[in-house]
């Protein structure tokens, strides 16, 4: 028999090995800014399908008295004196202090005083008295909190950009494995469809999609995943040309396993690290491209919002209602920024070079 | 000779080359196996030397037929395999099996030893399903691995402990033939000896053939039965291990000789080396008549003619050269 090699001891319980994903995961976790983007991802995913549940506002409740409230402002419920129950109409103290209804009265301020101190106060044949509740960031030009906007917005980019990533990789990954194994014509044939469609302007395409099928928010996920799997299948294409050379492929070849199997367990597996990163980076292209859509008047329709709705609409009436643009646009950046820092951490952590060989 | 369990006869594997980007046009061919006509005998090591780029491992690809062939037959036990269907020749290559040349490419990195040992197993139901990690544990064994390991990466092994699981991996499904493509070279050479003891002994114990491919001729003589010399495409000598390096016939294979160092200081002291003038020709086009011709320093007139047919010096060592009993 051959020489036993010095490491074989008797004990006869298996050694656990550290897989190359094991060890891209503890190379991940070392990236600090990785780690934060990841954190704050699921953060703003938490918050966003979470926190419409526990607001007491509803994203499509409109307060119509109180258009374009800035953030924090101090409500004031108002009611008529015959019905205390209800409040028939809203306000907030900044907008009172301007109020010449008010002001008539001789001792404005002491009236704010109490006003602020939570007592009611009776003005004429109007009751006023300090509501419970704060529109944290304000409401938009309908009087609707944009607070739980911005979170039920957030479903729906953060939804369109994980199910259009997703309907892009799966089509993605297959048609660029099969590309990209077999070669030959077939290859070729496949690769000028992608070039074809390429070619095809994005907005028609999606003009017709949305004109034969009716606009739906789900076909909104196909029309952009239907597009963005072109690069991915171009990707994963090149990555398994350069990965069925290897001698492993040829070795499980010649165990005689089918083509299946080999595209399946032997290639995808080793050229997942490029497309994982790639699947991250699309996800803030996707969010994009569903912006401009909506945008078009061709994506979510109102009352839904999505980060893209919300951004243009605060984009219009930016000079009056800055907050309107900042903070919808603070949490979109915030999320591509811990997309990206996500998608470079994966990069460095499955980059094969850096891997310990 | 015992009784071939793999023939090669008149083997040919042409690849073609292209030019242009747009309209492609088939600028050449590149020889690369051009009529190799072998027999490798049950039980038998058959190594096969030559220098890089001589085609060695295209005829490796080739028997095990993971490229196409262009032309000629290999027959594995009486079926040639060139002319199976594809499900035939996945059925009959679990026969066949190779060792490649570098262990750090040719194991799968994301596979635990375990899943690459256990998934030819499983595919082609070698033993059930219980059984298969008592298998191999075997496997592991045999190449002198201990079992615990099997739950490592191949990324956790050293390069010689990494052939051996490549070992295993070609043992898995009990092939008859083992081609070995150049399994040491990538190798520390403490760690070559290991590994050539590691292919000789499993011959023995498990009736295996080999073919032996290395451009290492003093490995070879360690290993082999019979020696194989290959030049450009074409095998130019062939004969037992011994009386090939101790009186190599073909001038090819007499320069090649005479660059392996001695041991001994006052032999080596007299060795005189054929330096070959010149790189080897290339495989698009090769010269005519004999391939060596252009290098040769015994070349004449008619050398240029025609390749020529191999020549019996003694019994079962035989050489591609006309002018054999002159030189």
């Amino acid at each position: 028999m051959p020489v036993a090699l010095p490491t074989s001891e008797p004990s006869a319980a298996a050694e656990k090995g550290s897989s190359l994903w094991h060890d891209a995961w503890l190379r991940l976790r070392k990236n600090r800014l990785a780690v934060f983007g990841a954190a704050s991802l699921i953060v703003i995913a938490v918050a966003c399908f979470l926190g419409p549940l526990v607001t007491p506002f509803h994203y499509e409740e409109q307060q119509l008295d109180l258009r374009a409230s800035p953030p924090m402002a101090e409500l004031v419920n108002i009611y008529r004196p015959e019905d205390l129950s209800a409040p028939f109409s809203w306000s907030y103290v900044a907008r009172l202090r301007v109020d010449r209804e008010f002001d008539r009265t001789g001792d404005a301020e002491a009236a704010f005083a109490r006003l602020q101190k939570g007592e009611s106060v009776t003005l004429g044949t109007r009751i006023y008295k300090l509501a419970p509740h704060r529109h944290i960031l304000g409401t938009d030009t309908l009087g609707r909190d944009l607070f739980v906007r911005i979170l039920s917005g957030g479903r729906v980019s953060l939804g369109v950009g994980l199910a259009a990533t997703f309907v892009a990789l799966t089509i993605g990954v297959v048609y660029g494995a099969v590309a990209g194994y077999f070669g030959g014509m077939l290859d070729t044939v496949m690769m000028r469809i992608v070039d074809i469609i390429y070619s095809l302007p994005f907005t028609i395409f999606v003009i017709l999609l949305m004109v034969f099928f009716g606009r739906d928010i789900y076909l909104l996920f196909v029309a952009i995943g239907a597009v963005e799997w072109l690069t991915m299948a171009r990707i994963v294409r090149s990555q398994v040309m350069a990965t069925k050379r290897m001698e492993y492929v040829e070795a499980a070849r010649s165990l005689g396993f089918g083509s299946r199997r080999i595209i399946f367990r032997h290639i995808l597996p080793n050229v997942l690290g490029p497309v994982i990163v790639y699947s991250t980076l699309t996800i803030p292209a996707v969010m994009l491209l569903e912006a401009f859509l909506s945008f078009l008047g061709l994506g979510v329709q109102p009352p839904m919002s999505s980060w893209g709705v919300l951004i243009k609409e605060g984009a219009e009436k930016m000079e009056d209602f800055p907050w309107l643009l900042i903070y919808p646009g603070v949490v979109f950046s915030w999320t591509l920024f811990s997309l990206n820092f996500l998608g470079d951490g994966l990069r460095d952590a499955l980059d094969v070079r850096s891997s310990a060989d | 000779m015992p009784e071939p369990i793999l023939e090669l006869r008149d083997v040919k594997t042409h690849f073609p080359v292209h030019r242009g980007l747009l309209f492609k046009q088939q600028a050449g061919t590149v020889k690369a196996v051009d009529g190799v006509t072998l027999s490798l005998g049950r039980g038998e090591v058959l190594g096969l030397v030559g220098e890089s780029g001589c085609g060695k491992s295209t005829l490796a690809r080739t028997i095990l037929q993971l490229v196409p062939t262009t032309g000629g037959a290999v027959i594995l036990e009486g079926k040639n395999l060139t002319q199976g269907s594809e499900m035939e020749v996945r059925e009959v290559r679990r026969d066949l099996q190779m060792v490649f040349q570098d262990p750090y490419a040719s194991l799968n990195p994301r596979k635990t030893v375990f899943d690459t040992l256990a998934e030819p197993l499983r595919v082609h139901r070698i033993c059930a399903a219980e059984a298969v990690s008592a298998r191999v544990s075997d496997l592991l064994t045999r190449v002198g691995l201990a079992p615990r390991l099997m739950k490592k990466y191949p990324h956790e092994f050293s390069g010689g402990q990494r052939q051996r699981i490549a070992i295993a991996r070609a043992l898995a499904l009990n092939p008859k033939v083992i081609v070995a493509d150049e399994p040491v070279s990538a190798l520390d050479v403490s760690i070559q000896a290991q590994i050539l003891n590691l292919l000789s002994s499993l011959c023995r114990t498990m009736d295996l053939s080999l073919i032996f491919i290395a451009h290492d001729l003093s490995v070879v003589k360690h290993i082999s039965d019979r020696v194989a010399v290959m030049y450009l495409g074409k095998i130019v000598e062939l004969g037992p291990a011994v009386d090939v390096i101790e009186r190599p016939s073909h001038p090819y294979t007499r320069a090649l000789i005479s660059a392996i160092p001695r041991h001994d200081p006052e032999v080596e002291r007299g060795r005189r080396r054929i330096v070959l003038p010149g790189d080897p020709p290339s495989p698009i086009n090769p010269p005519a008549g004999c391939t060596f011709h252009p290098r040769c320093p015994y070349a004449q007139e008619r050398c240029k003619a025609a390749f020529p047919p191999m020549i019996g010096v003694a019994p079962g060592h035989e050489a591609a050269c006309v002018r054999i009993g002159e030189i």
